[in-house]
């Protein structure tokens, strides 16, 4: 008969009664939705996540403001959430402490150059060359870097710093979990196509307002969502599709991103 | 040895492990359809890189390897490795600690959070990972925590955090921070001057904690401090004066080959409790017996063994029993009868007495310039203590009389010409006391 131990009786049975009761509010006391209907030919990879601490590679200064310190220098990024796959050229970063996707990293770029001194982190848009008067030096190999604000700062019911609470695994793919003002919110990332394409869902409860979604000026066009209408940067979804949009970002299969194209809507 | 290694493996982990067993999971099903869940161990020729073992019980643990990921092991009684395979592949960015939480739920710290991590959808892999802790004093300004978890008693998760000053112009200190499941509060319950590197608490709240000190290079700090039992209010403020974690002994350098030792483990051998440090590039094992006098906790310290590979991590899987952990998998850390080694430091009214593992040479222990004790000062300076030595009739004690110096200094006794009965050479021939009181 083999030894039985009652969850009961381990030290820390507190935890899990605390964990209910005081913050699971998204956990596992609710099964994870179903996965998606994806609405092309898809082909998801499996992906590798992990956590890590990376040097702060953004430059917009909305998107900066979160990691702004008292001396006016930048924290760097901690614990970052590394998601990738070993069939897959690209390393996609997403944040806790802003609650959003950070950038897409080119596995196969040469490093970024450090910026030159007096340049500063102004830089108008992630993926673009530096200039200088010295030249222009290498292109940045993050495909994709947040600028702006919290991306659904704009929706309704948004307020205040995000707060994270924690993710998910859904068939492997990481769900995080995070709220804003009275929205609670969960966002999924994964790589799909083959590694041709990122796909971001997001999901809003309470969203009474719909959801109003920020992507990166330079990629406005590229990005295709599920549902909702773009205006500019900015993509609309009515409070009945709040339950779930999926955006794709088209990540180049080689040689470096495209240039931007006629921005679309939908 | 099975000619079945396959089929062995599996039915040693369904037959053996509660981890599985369905009476112990949360809406499990109905009796009737019942199903034992279990992890089908398949042959696994990869070494586990293990930075830390908490244990579920006497056979099996959680283990979280050099990249952050959580695993389980199985073992016989005797501590062999039957098999092991991963619960998350997700690669946390975790400090080498990791506590059990209730369901098999499993508690992690990065510098920056406290996780834990649970098996949600019960196919017996980490699927949810909350953020219990991510918000402390003068976290932006680069305070992070530095040890833990370890889940205490009364079901507080307790971490330490780097130095911080509550209140504008306080000196900076290290403090042990218990969070509170129930309320999500978060109390400081010590106070250190020095940061905490990492730490144990026995069931009855002793806590062992090491402390950092870059700048000493002859030893290492390890504080004993009582944490006293939350009241009846577990929030209310910490008692005041907060317990302070003093360095209470020092673990001289020339015990750990100059290693720096990994954070302290509870054990209990021979009815007595004592800590264990492990020492990963040296490999050596460091035993210390905490006791206490005058208010005061001190205690000796002495080598215990050495590993067969580099152990970077201990944990007691059951009473007596200690599995270690490194970049070449488990080793079972059990005291080898066949060293002959000292196994013990007592003080007594007139001297000390020495416990060996076998009979001593009674011939040649009994000589002159066998044994040399001297008392180190803890505030400097050092003398030579004169001494008698008498063998007890077994051979294994040898009771050292004569005048020992007053609290505040360590003793260091050598026994430099004493063979075993069969002429065996020993382990180390040095142990050290931390004398604070009579």
């Amino acid at each position: 008969m083999p030894t039985v131990v009652h969850p009961t009786s381990l030290p820390g049975f507190l935890v899990f009664l605390g964990a209910c009761g005081a913050g699971m509010m998204n956990a596992q006391v609710t099964p994870p939705p179903p996965t998606p209907a994806l609405v092309v030919s898809s082909v998801p990879l499996r992906l590798d996540l992990s956590r890590r601490d990376l040097r702060n590679f953004l430059n917009d200064k909305e998107a900066l403001a979160p990691y702004q310190l008292a001396d006016g220098s930048v924290a760097d990024l901690h614990d970052v959430f590394a998601i990738g796959s070993v069939s897959a050229r690209w390393a996609v970063f997403w944040d806790a402490r802003s609650c959003r996707l950070l950038g897409i990293l080119d596995l196969e770029a040469p490093p970024e150059s450090p910026l030159p001194a007096g340049t500063g982190r102004e830089e108008k848009t992630g993926s673009a060359a530096v200039e200088t008067d010295k030249g222009p030096v290498v292109p940045s190999p993050y495909l994709f870097k947040a600028t702006g604000p919290f991306p659904l700062a704009k929706s309704v019911g948004a307020s205040g710093d995000p707060r994270y609470f924690g993710f998910r695994l859904v068939k492997n793919v990481p769900e995080f979990l995070y709220t804003s003002g009275s929205l609670s919110i969960e966002e999924r990332l994964w790589l799909d196509d083959g590694g041709k394409v990122l796909r971001q869902r997001f999901a809003a409860r309470d969203a009474s307002g719909g959801m109003l979604i920020s992507v990166p000026e330079d990629w406005q066009g590229r990005v295709t969502a599920s549902v909702g209408t773009w205006k500019g940067a900015v993509l609309a979804v009515p409070k009945e599709s709040a339950a779930e949009v999926i955006l794709s970002y088209p990540l180049p299969a080689a040689s470096r991103a495209a240039e931007p194209s006629t921005p679309e809507t939908n | 040895m099975s000619e079945h290694p396959f089929i062995s493996l599996v039915l040693g982990f369904v037959l053996g492990s509660p981890l599985f067993a369905a009476e112990t999971i949360p809406a499990a099903p109905a009796p009737g359809s019942r199903e034992r869940r279990y992890i089908e161990i398949t042959p696994n020729e990869q070494v586990p890189t293990v930075r830390a073992i908490t244990p579920i019980d006497g056979s099996n643990v959680f283990f979280l390897n050099h990249r952050g990921q959580v695993g389980v092991a199985k073992f016989s009684p005797g501590l062999s490795q039957i098999g092991w395979e991963f619960y998350s592949e997700v690669k946390l960015n975790a400090l080498p600690s990791l506590a059990l939480g209730p369901g098999y739920s499993v508690l992690t710290a990065s510098p920056f959070e406290l996780t834990q991590g649970f098996d949600t959808d019960q196919d017996v892999e980490l699927d949810f990972f909350q953020a219990l802790v991510r918000e402390w004093t003068d976290r932006e300004k680069g305070v992070v925590i530095t040890a833990g978890p370890v889940a205490d008693p009364h079901g507080r998760v307790l971490f330490a955090l780097s130095p911080h000053a509550l209140e504008a112009g306080d000196p900076p200190k290290a403090r042990l921070m218990a969070w509170l499941p129930a309320s999500g509060a978060l109390l400081p319950v010590t106070e250190s001057e020095l940061p905490i590197e990492g730490f144990a608490l026995r069931r009855d709240g002793l806590l062992a904690a090491r402390l950092s000190m870059p700048e000493y290079t002859d030893g290492y700090f390890l504080s004993l401090t009582e944490l006293p039992a939350p009241g009846a209010d577990p929030e209310a403020a910490a008692p005041s004066p907060m317990p302070f974690t003093l360095p209470s002994l020092i673990i001289p350098a020339e015990l750990t080959a100059r290693d720096r030792p990994d954070q302290p483990v509870f054990f209990e051998d021979g009815g007595r409790s004592k800590i264990l440090l492990v020492c990963p590039v040296s490999r050596h094992l460091v035993e210390i017996v905490p006791e206490k006098a005058g208010g005061l906790w001190q205690g000796s310290i002495l080598l215990r063994g050495r590993s067969t590979k580099p152990v970077h991590t201990a944990t007691e899987v059951s009473p007596g029993s200690l599995l270690g952990g490194g970049d070449e998998g488990f080793v079972p850390l059990g005291d080898d009868p066949d060293t002959f080694r000292i196994t013990s430091l007592s003080l007594i009214d007139q001297g000390l007495t020495l416990g060996f593992s076998q009979p001593v040479d009674r011939r040649e222990a009994l000589k002159p310039g066998s044994f040399s004790v001297k008392a180190i000062a803890l505030g400097g300076g050092e003398e030579t203590v004169a001494i008698r030595p008498a063998i007890e009739s077994d051979g294994k004690y040898l009771v050292l009389r004569g005048e020992l110096p007053p609290p505040g200094s360590v003793l260091r006794i050598v026994c430099q010409k004493v063979p075993s009965e069969k002429g065996a050479k020993l382990l180390n021939d040095s142990v050290f006391y931390t004398l604070h009181a009579r």
